[in-house]
């Protein structure tokens, strides 16, 4: 009693730090749900918790330590003194801790800000992704807290530390500024160890000012002393070294960004114009696109950082894109919608988004941006609505009420809009399977107005990706004919099956009739009228057979394409069909690392490209390939079957 | 004899190159009204903040009912209560909320008495500490001392820079709710004249040591101020035993005694005084003359 008694006595006395803790969770919180990362906010998120926070942990142990060095009555009571100090170091840690949940959050946060989809999953409030949400924040919460203990206890000892010393007069400032640099150390230790890609260049300027922070923070209690100056300044270089020692760790090795992030990946090709469209990353872990000639490989237009999906319009010139604009490292709430054209340089702002950005599901997972190839609407789904925009007329907009899940499957040939509404029965757990029950609905974007309604079959299915949404995931495909969609689905009910059963959902748009096939393998490939599917079957060694299955008659025929070593696709492309259907794409890999690229036609007509990834097929005929040069660094190529010849139209280091 | 309450044997305290306390020794015995005199600086609080075990003494032994008071700290505390100079408590506390937190660090708390005290002294159990005038914050304190049963009752100056009326209530209060019941007090202060209404016994201090120490009556005893008539005139090499200081004119002169008056006044008697009249000593006038005449005396 005599415990918690001190122990309210103090904590009442550091009641401004706590109401401050209070109030930063709250504003964090209150900023996840309804749009945390706008410019303003992560700013003073960043401004916060660089400087404000451990400034007000010292400042805290300063109380904690400090104040009762002139209250004679704490001192004078019938208490053992180790209690009092008990009382006001708990006083001081819980003060401490009450803004470790801001900060806590907000690192959370700006750990899934590098990559896009990441945030993107993690803050979808659609039906039941509140849970998808929370486990995302948790997982990261638990990646960082090592880092945030020691910040804490770091922070709360460097202040206690200071204080003692300067109500002591003892010359204890060597101590502390150690202990700030230790501090400062430790951090930049643990996000090396953590791995650059969670650190977002914001939370590396946050390192950054809290060092500064720290060294003032010295300076200032150091009493501006000369010799407690001078050493001060010292210790201050030090832990501004030490936090800059994840820079100076980067610079001097140069490769420390995640080797996928650093892939470049074609996006669209026009083949048209042989222009194609690349999403690559920066140094920074920025997402970007690029416009190369694939037959020159000169680039064309580059466009901003941030830019993300993106798609060639009908006309095969102009490019539709979505970016995310980030302000000091992190991104804008909205997203932006820009008409480039690369014959001109063109690139305007087409549509800006008035959904906030964590209410817009990713592009590239299933589609939740598109614009039609015709380029006259431009189509964004958020929970609860669709959103349409046409071109001739930005200011319009048309919005569907839809569900919570709902996905944009794609345009017909009329073109008509589709769209999937999905209903989950979500389990407590991600291993559990769960059944999906979803619509497909299909609307002319002109008037708004519902041509057909059909229901799909339930679809049992699981994921495996932890807290993505599931009805998002990129092993769901969508090809649509006049008349026809395919959708291609996987029923999972194991987790460690990746892979297995997948079947086409073949929907007759004119019948509203639904027909399930059962397909034998993932990497499967539908031609662009519906009709026919096309996958790999036999075992790795063993022959090889190239499977055909008419998806409306039901007939099958398989074409032997010899005995790959492994007939499977690249990690990075997949299987794919010629246009005319005559010949398969596929990636060899031999053993270790060797790759070949091959190609086996229906006329018995076989290429191969040692060294290289297969990636997919022009219209023209053309395939792309994917490789590396000698050391090591990323190619994208054009193969000409007709001349077999490679010609590399981009290369950049690649970090693997 | 007596068992002492306080026991202070050599008690030395150091700032830096300041000695604060010098060499300090006294005893305070159980049930008495001690006063610790001396003006600003002299070493008083210096001297009850080692009892109080607040600051480290630098050398000497300091017993508080028996209990060393660095040793046995808790167990000296328990038994003793303290209002410190200027007190300060917890401002953003009410009056209630204070006797709360203070009762639980003293088993032997009586809330009854505590009510009746902060009625006696017109305290708002309601109003915050931080809103009390300096004199409600003395009275505050001299309840949560008094409250909590204690043998020994340890008062820095409490009403330091109050005005009359409300030392005089803290005094009142002292004396008729603690002392009628047999409790020991060690009063330290400045303002001498409270301190002599109240005290039995006091030791002065100055500069750090310690200039007189006995029982109020003891001192009143022997000092005294003699005003002698001498019509023939003033003997010219007039000397006394016991005066402390002597201030002649042509025909009487005033002399102040430290030591046996009667015996003085026969002495001056016998030198051809006609008129000797005593005039008593307040102890303030007892300490200017202590203090001049270590003055004069020189440093030791």
């Amino acid at each position: 009693m005599t415990f918690a008694r001190l122990l309210y006595r103090e904590l009442h006395e550091q009641r401004p730090v706590l109401l401050l803790g209070l109030v930063v969770v709250a504003g964090i919180l209150g900023g996840v749900r309804d749009g945390a990362g706008s410019p303003l906010m992560s700013l003073l998120a960043v401004g916060f918790f660089s400087i404000v926070w451990p400034t007000v942990a010292a400042i805290s142990a300063a109380i904690a330590f400090g104040h009762d060095q002139a209250t004679e009555y704490v001192r004078s009571l019938c208490v053992s003194p180790r209690l009092v100090w008990a009382a006001r170091a708990a006083a001081g840690l819980i003060a401490t801790a009450s803004l470790s949940p801001g900060i806590l959050f907000w690192r959370a946060i700006e750990n899934t800000n590098p990559d896009v989809e990441h945030w993107m999953l993690s803050t979808d409030f659609g039906d039941g992704h509140i849970i998808a949400t929370a486990e995302t924040l948790a997982l990261r919460y638990f990646e960082s807290l090592p880092l945030l203990v020691c910040t804490a206890l770091l922070t709360f000892a460097m202040g206690a530390l200071l204080s003692v010393w300067c109500s002591r007069g003892t010359p204890l400032v060597l101590g502390a500024l150690l202990m700030s640099a230790a501090l400062a150390g430790i951090q930049g230790a643990l996000i090396l160890r953590l791995g650059w890609m969670i650190l977002p260049p914001g939370l590396g300027l946050a390192v950054l000012a809290q060092a500064i922070a720290l060294l003032a923070q010295s300076l200032i209690l150091s009493n501006w002393q000369p010799r407690s100056v001078l050493v001060a300044t010292a210790a201050g270089v030090l832990a501004l070294a030490m936090a800059l020692s994840p820079f100076l760790a980067w610079a001097i090795s140069g490769s420390t960004i995640d080797a996928t992030s650093a892939y470049t990946a074609v996006q669209d090709v026009a083949p048209q114009s042989r222009l194609a469209l690349l999403h690559t990353y920066d140094d920074y872990g920025n997402t970007m696109l690029r416009v190369r000639h694939i037959d020159t490989g000169l680039e064309v237009q580059a466009l901003p950082r941030g830019s993300g999906f993106g798609q060639f319009l009908s006309d095969g010139r102009r490019m539709i894109y979505e970016m995310f604009r980030r302000t000091w490292g992190l991104m804008s709430p909205t997203a932006q919608y820009r008409l480039a054209n690369p014959d001109t340089g063109g690139d305007e702002v087409w549509w800006e988004s008035p959904v906030e950005r964590t209410k817009i599901r990713s592009a590239t997972l299933g589609g939740a941006s598109m614009a039609s190839p015709d380029g006259r609407w431009l189509v964004t789904s958020a929970p609860g609505r669709i959103v349409i925009t046409a071109s001739e007329d930005p200011a319009s907009r048309r919005e569907i009420p839809v569900g919570m899940n709902t996905e944009l499957q794609g345009w017909t040939q009329v073109p008509t809009l589709l769209y999937r509404d999905v209903v989950e029965s979500r389990p407590l757990w991600d291993d559990d399977p769960f059944a999906i029950r979803s619509t497909l609905v299909e609307v002319d974007p002109t008037s708004g107005a519902e041509l057909a309604r059909i229901e799909l079959p339930e679809l049992a299915r699981h994921s495996n990706l932890g807290p993505a949404p599931v009805t998002g995931t990129s092993f769901e495909r969508a090809v649509m004919s006049r008349d026809h969609v395919v959708l291609l689905v996987f029923d999972q009910t194991e987790a460690a099956i990746k892979f297995s059963a997948p079947r086409a959902i073949i929907v007759d748009l004119v019948s509203s009739s639904v027909r399930r096939v059962d397909l034998a393998d993932p990497y499967i490939w539908v031609n662009s009228d519906a009709s026919e599917a096309y996958w790999l079957d036999g075992e790795t060694g063993s022959e090889i057979r190239a499977m055909t299955l008419n998806l409306r008659t039901g007939s099958h025929t398989s074409m032997a394409i010899g005995a790959p070593h492994t007939a499977r696709s690249s990690p990075y492309g997949g299987f794919a069909v010629s246009p005319d259907s005559k010949c398969f794409l596929i990636s060899d890999q031999g053993q270790g690392d060797s790759v070949t690229a091959r190609v086996h036609c229906r006329d018995g007509r076989e290429l191969a490209m040692p060294g290289w990834w297969a990636l997919r097929f022009l219209s023209n005929g053309e395939a792309i390939l994917d490789g590396e040069n000698d050391d090591g660094a990323q190619q994208l190529a054009l193969w000409d079957l007709e001349t077999n010849n490679l010609n590399v139209f981009f290369g950049q280091r690649r970090h693997r | 004899m007596a068992t002492a309450a306080i026991e202070v044997d050599g008690l030395t305290k150091r700032y830096g190159r300041t000695t604060a306390v010098d060499d300090l020794s006294f005893t305070v015995p159980e049930g008495a009204v001690f006063g610790l005199l001396g003006p600003n600086g002299a070493g008083k609080t210096t001297t009850i903040r080692c009892l109080m075990n607040l600051i480290p003494p630098d050398a000497g032994g300091l017993r508080i009912l028996g209990h060393d008071t660095v040793r046995d700290a808790r167990q000296a505390r328990r038994r003793v209560g303290y209002v410190g100079e200027r007190p300060q408590y917890i401002n953003w506390m009410s009056v209630q909320r204070m006797l709360w937190f203070h009762r639980g660090f003293y088993p032997d708390w009586d809330q009854a008495l505590a009510e009746q005290l902060i009625e006696r002294l017109y305290l708002d159990p309601d109003k915050q500490i931080g809103a009390l005038s300096a004199g409600s914050v003395a009275k505050l304190g001299l309840v949560l001392a008094i409250s909590q049963r204690p043998e020994l009752l340890i008062l820095d100056d409490p009403t330091s820079g109050l005005d009359p009326l409300v030392r005089r209530e803290f005094l009142e209060a002292v004396i008729s709710t603690y002392h009628a019941e047999g409790g020991t007090i060690l009063y330290s202060s400045h303002a001498m004249a409270d301190v002599e209404r109240i005290a039995d016994h006091v030791t002065l201090l100055y500069d750090g040591r310690k200039v007189l120490d006995d029982s109020l009556d003891a001192i009143h005893g022997h000092w005294a101020g003699l005003h002698a008539v001498f019509p023939d005139g003033t003997p010219e090499s007039l000397t006394l035993a016991d005066a402390v200081r002597l201030q002649t004119n042509a025909h009487h002169v005033d002399i102040v005694v430290d030591g046996d008056p009667e015996a003085a006044t026969a002495e001056l008697r016998a030198l051809g005084a006609t008129r000797v009249d005593p005039t008593p000593l307040d102890l303030e006038e007892i300490f200017v003359e202590r203090v001049a005449a270590l003055r004069r005396q020189g440093p030791t």
